[in-house]
């Protein structure tokens, strides 16, 4: 059986491919036959050469019934195939600018649709490259009564976690810090994460040198061993593969590099440079250092461990905390425990808008089959001779449309090489000049998924363009002669209108979709941040602890580079803030007016609480509505004072009651202050979202170790850079400026997901604009070849221009534009809801948006009329008459 | 579609397999050895030999022969022939049409002749 199967694999492999095997096999048994014949023949007596020619002739034609002998190995069907496919290929080769046009429309479709699902597919599909990524889980805190969902846990909340938990097998705590490399006398910021051990092992990365750090070297005080990337040992040490064991200087305190290690929780944001340990002093394990979130905590789950079990868990372990300390979690703050999968939490950002976009690639893709059909459909029409003397010759109806779908899937197939080549390139351009932190393009590329779908696109595409034409043209064989007499039949006519109606109505949605949010975007960049953003320049500065732990040597450092930069030319004004806005975190607090009754719990606003150095108003251009702004008076000497804005004034003390003078506790643990003055509410985080309530306490009376300069200039504000430079080294050489931007660079990098999703479905309307109106044009341009002759007659008869314009091309062309207008503008109404969440300030019905692409459609279809329409009306009727 | 049907294949050729079947129902033999016993039997070889090769071959890649070198009688390498357990049971289905078709047309004819 195996060897009957392999005989019948060998002999039909043969007789495709090579046949040399199976003629060798012929050849042996005809010569065989011949010889037995002539052998017998020459046994009953006739001569040899005689006995020769008889045995051929009772034979037969031997090259004739080898042909016929191999023939019967074939496939037939294969054979048809490839048959067809020469043909399909020589057609193409044949009529270039047909080729060439059809393949550029489709590949710039089929590019787009596959560069957005390669970022699809390595975003969303999988977003995490460890291995079992839906093992690995995100756990936070809710308190739900202060609308507080999904935040980071303490340090003393990590250790009980790892304690009172059993369905992880690793969990990992992770902090963001701020470090600063210091080689000789350069400093230099450097992006970096404090994480646990265990990172390694729950996340499956094994360093490509060295070993990383162990669990006891969390201990504080044993702490100063480091992971560094490739990336940046490549980058920043030349690849050394002798740095594993040295020593190198972070912070100001040496660390010892223990590893090099692939990159690694590139989700969290950015590809970092290095991790050191999490590790925590004594003073965070304090019962009171709980309330000091921050820590970013990351589990695997043991196999066989469900997330709906561990949430079960964590509930219960939330109720245990409460027992323990319930003045921390008490009931009405409504505390929980949750655990979120990563995969859906990593993706679930980034997911909508790209399925948006797939959805206005797939528009696209639409648009772009309609109108290669359109042109397979004409060349189909100006084929009918050539298909007519085909039927005349015996090809069945089967024939006929295989081979024109033959044809279009060698269309598509280079098509699709076209556009795989051109997602390739598309995608190394958005590498080199995409906004960088907004899509982590690492992963994003082309692999074996992407392909795949690169060709089931090609292929239902192919499928799409190519059945319709090559069924029309199947049908009424019959009357081929006698249609060819007239332009073109009713049907065929109605197909090429409706395709054309059908890419009208796809870019009036495409372009509808685009204007509302081009129009969302223009109103969001116009809205008032509540401050000026103009020429603000703005900086790091993070001092090291060793040298800075008393707030004193902190607000004298601050004070110091404040009056230096003051000084400087160019200069207006100076501040300083330790949560800038549009500067990420912003922190939350809560707050308490004193000598008022307790406000339940439950019902306590969450506000955004910063400190500042006098000058932060003025550089930002903030008002003071009432009272003052910090002064220099405010020092560590001096009782604590606040400034709140509008927002609170209004929330806190209704009715015109004046809340300068009165105290305030709640923002920070131990502190109350006194309320010395009301500014303007700013923005924070999105300049969509209504300003948020914020309490400002001064930094000169208890600065942090890290704040966000801002420096209002005349001129250009980045100029200023080397002064400010020079400035801080005359205070301390060794302190780096780090994060240098500008305030409009910020406000403007918090649009750049905004702006990059209006940008690309901008330019797929555009792209669907111009695809509809070259179809528009080439059906027309099409109709009026069709019926030169019928023109000639009328012309010849006396008719006018304007009337040969309006029979041939107004009707054809307007009837399918308005069709599909109508239909385009109905759809969109039902498509423009969807984008509801991603509008500002606009309705997804807008009449203005709706007119203003109603206009453009309207002149774009004109101008792809207008060339036909003057052929067709300055057409001679001598020449037209003459031609056939 | 109104286009005319394309005549079914149960002409001569047809026969010819039916009859190099039932030969090789008796054993495995060569094309040689088969031409020889089609024309001790009956005359449908009388044009060319050699006719009989396609037939074989397509026989074989339709699965109902199978075939290997073997050498004959005077130790010549020849190919031989041999009936698959599909083919023998296509052989049987074979006769049984070929009993149905002659009896319906005896059937047809039978009251025309005279």
């Amino acid at each position: 059986m195996i060897r009957q199967l392999w005989i019948d694999v060998r002999a039909r492999a043969a007789a495709l491919f090579g046949r040399r095997w199976l003629d060798a096999r012929a050849d042996e048994e005809l010569r065989f036959h011949l010889g037995m014949l002539e052998q017998r023949l020459c046994e009953a007596g006739l001569p040899r050469a005689e006995a020769r020619r008889l045995a051929r002739r009772r034979f037969g034609n031997v090259t004739r019934l080898r042909e016929l002998t191999l023939d019967s190995w074939r496939y037939a069907v294969m054979e048809t195939f490839f048959r067809d496919l020469r043909y399909g290929v020589r057609f193409l080769l044949r009529s270039r600018g047909f080729s060439v046009t059809a393949i550029a429309i489709l590949a710039v479709a089929i590019g787009a649709s596959t560069a957005i699902f390669s970022a699809f597919d390595a975003l969303v599909l999988r977003p995490l490259p460890y291995p079992d990524p839906g093992q690995l889980v995100r756990i936070s805190e809710n308190f739900t009564r202060f609308e507080i969902t999904g935040m980071q846990v303490s340090p003393p909340e990590l250790d009980d976690l790892r304690a009172m938990t059993r369905s992880y097998s690793h969990i990992a705590g992770i902090r963001q810090g701020l470090f600063t490399l210091t080689v000789g006398e350069t400093a230099e910021g450097v992006s970096g994460l404090g994480v646990s051990a265990s990172i390694f092992p729950l996340l499956g990365v094994t360093p490509i040198l060295g070993s990383p750090f162990r669990t006891d070297e969390e201990e504080f005080g044993k702490h100063h061993v480091v992971v560094l990337s490739e990336g940046f040992w490549r980058r920043r040490f030349g690849a050394d593969p002798a740095i594993v064991g040295t020593s190198i200087e972070i912070n100001r305190e040496k660390y010892r590099v223990v590893a090099v290690s692939p990159p690694m929780l590139g989700f969290l944001g950015t590809a970092w440079d290095l991790w050191v340990p999490l590790s925590f002093s004594p003073n965070e394990r304090t019962p009171a250092s709980r309330g000091a979130k921050g820590v970013e905590v990351i589990a695997r789950l043991k196999t066989g461990v469900d997330l709906a079990a561990a949430t079960r868990e964590l509930t219960n372990v939330g109720g245990r905390l409460a027992e323990l300390h319930p003045a921390m979690y008490s009931a009405m703050s409504g505390f929980s425990l949750q655990a979120e999968g990563l995969v859906s939490r990593v993706a679930g950002n980034i997911r909508e808008p790209l399925l948006f976009l797939l959805a206005a690639v797939g528009v696209l893709m639409l648009i772009a089959c309609a109108n290669v059909a359109n042109l397979l459909i004409a060349r189909a029409s100006a084929r009918r001779k050539e298909i007519s003397v085909r039927v005349a010759l015996g090809a069945g109806r089967a024939r006929v449309v295989g081979q024109l779908m033959t044809e279009s899937l060698v269309l598509a197939a280079v098509a699709g090489a076209t556009g795989v080549a051109l997602a390739y390139a598309l995608l190394r351009l958005f590498e080199r000049y995409g906004p960088r932190d907004l899509v982590p393009v690492d992963g994003v590329g082309i692999n074996g998924w992407v392909v795949a779908f690169a060709i089931g696109v090609s292929l239902v595409a192919s499928v799409l363009f190519g059945l319709i034409p090559a069924l029309t043209a199947g049908t009424g064989l019959s009357h081929v002669l006698a249609e060819s007499a007239r332009g073109g039949t009713a049907g065929r006519r109605r197909f090429r209108e409706s395709m054309v109606a059908l890419q009208v109505a796809a870019s009036v949605v495409l372009l509808i979709c685009a204007g509302l949010l081009v129009q969302s975007f223009l109103r969001v960049q116009r809205a008032d941040p509540g401050f000026d953003a103009t020429n603000v320049l703005t900086f790091d500065l993070r001092l090291p602890v060793s040298q800075y732990a008393e707030p004193e040597r902190r607000s004298g450092l601050y004070e110091a580079l404040r009056s230096r930069l003051r000084s400087v030319a160019g200069v207006v004004a100076v501040g300083a803030v330790d949560r800038i806005p549009f500067g990420g975190i912003q922190g939350g607090a809560t707050l308490h007016v004193v000598g008022r009754p307790m406000e339940q719990r439950g019902t306590q606003p969450m506000l955004r609480p910063s400190r500042i150095l006098p000058g932060y108003f003025e550089a930002l251009g903030v008002r003071v509505l009432r009272g003052r702004s910090f002064a220099a008076s405010d020092a560590t000497d001096t009782p604590p004072v606040a400034i709140i804005d509008e927002a609170a004034a209004e929330r806190f003390f209704p009715d015109g009651e004046d809340p300068i003078g009165r105290q305030i506790t709640g923002v920070e643990p131990g502190l109350t202050s006194t309320i010395v003055g009301v500014v303007g509410s700013v923005k924070r985080r999105d300049l969509a979202l209504e300003p948020e309530m914020s309490v400002y306490h001064s930094a000169a009376q208890a600065g942090g170790l890290s704040m966000t300069f801002t420096v209002k200039t005349a001129t250009d504000p980045l100029t200023l850079v080397p002064a400010i430079r020079h400035e801080l080294a005359q205070i301390d050489p060794l302190l780096p400026l780090t994060r240098i931007s500008t305030m409009e660079q910020r406000v403007s990098d918090s649009l750049a997901r905004r702006r990059l999703s209006m940008q690309l479905i901008v330019f797929f309307g555009a792209a669907a604009l111009s695809l509809a109106a070259i179809g528009l044009y080439g059906v027309l341009a099409y109709v009026v070849n069709q019926r030169r002759r019928e023109v000639g007659i009328r012309v010849a008869l006396g008719a006018q221009p304007m009337q040969v314009v309006h029979l041939v091309v107004a009707r054809q062309g307007l009837f399918p534009v308005t069709l599909g207008m109508i239909a385009g503008l109905l759809a969109s109404i039902a498509a423009a809801r969807l984008l509801t969440a991603g509008l500002f300030e606009i309705s997804p019905t807008d009449p203005s948006v709706y007119a203003m692409v109603a206009g453009l459609l309207v002149l774009t279809a004109l101008a792809a009329i207008a060339i036909p329409a003057r052929r067709a009306a300055t057409l001679d009727p001598v020449v037209a008459l003459r031609e056939e | 579609m109104g286009r005319p049907q394309k005549p079914a294949k149960k002409d001569a050729v047809g026969t010819l397999d039916l009859l190099i079947m039932s030969r090789l129902s008796k054993g495995a033999m060569h094309g040689f050895g088969i031409a020889d016993y089609l024309n001790q039997v009956s005359d449908v070889l009388h044009v060319d030999e050699g006719s009989l090769y396609p037939a074989l071959h397509r026989l074989e890649s339709q699965g109902f022969i199978e075939s290997e070198w073997r050498t004959s009688d005077n130790n010549r390498r020849a190919r031989f022939y041999e009936l698959t357990p599909r083919g023998r049971k296509q052989v049987t289905v074979e006769i049984s049409n070929w009993r149905r078709l002659v009896a319906a047309v005896d059937h047809v004819i039978d009251p025309l002749t005279p």
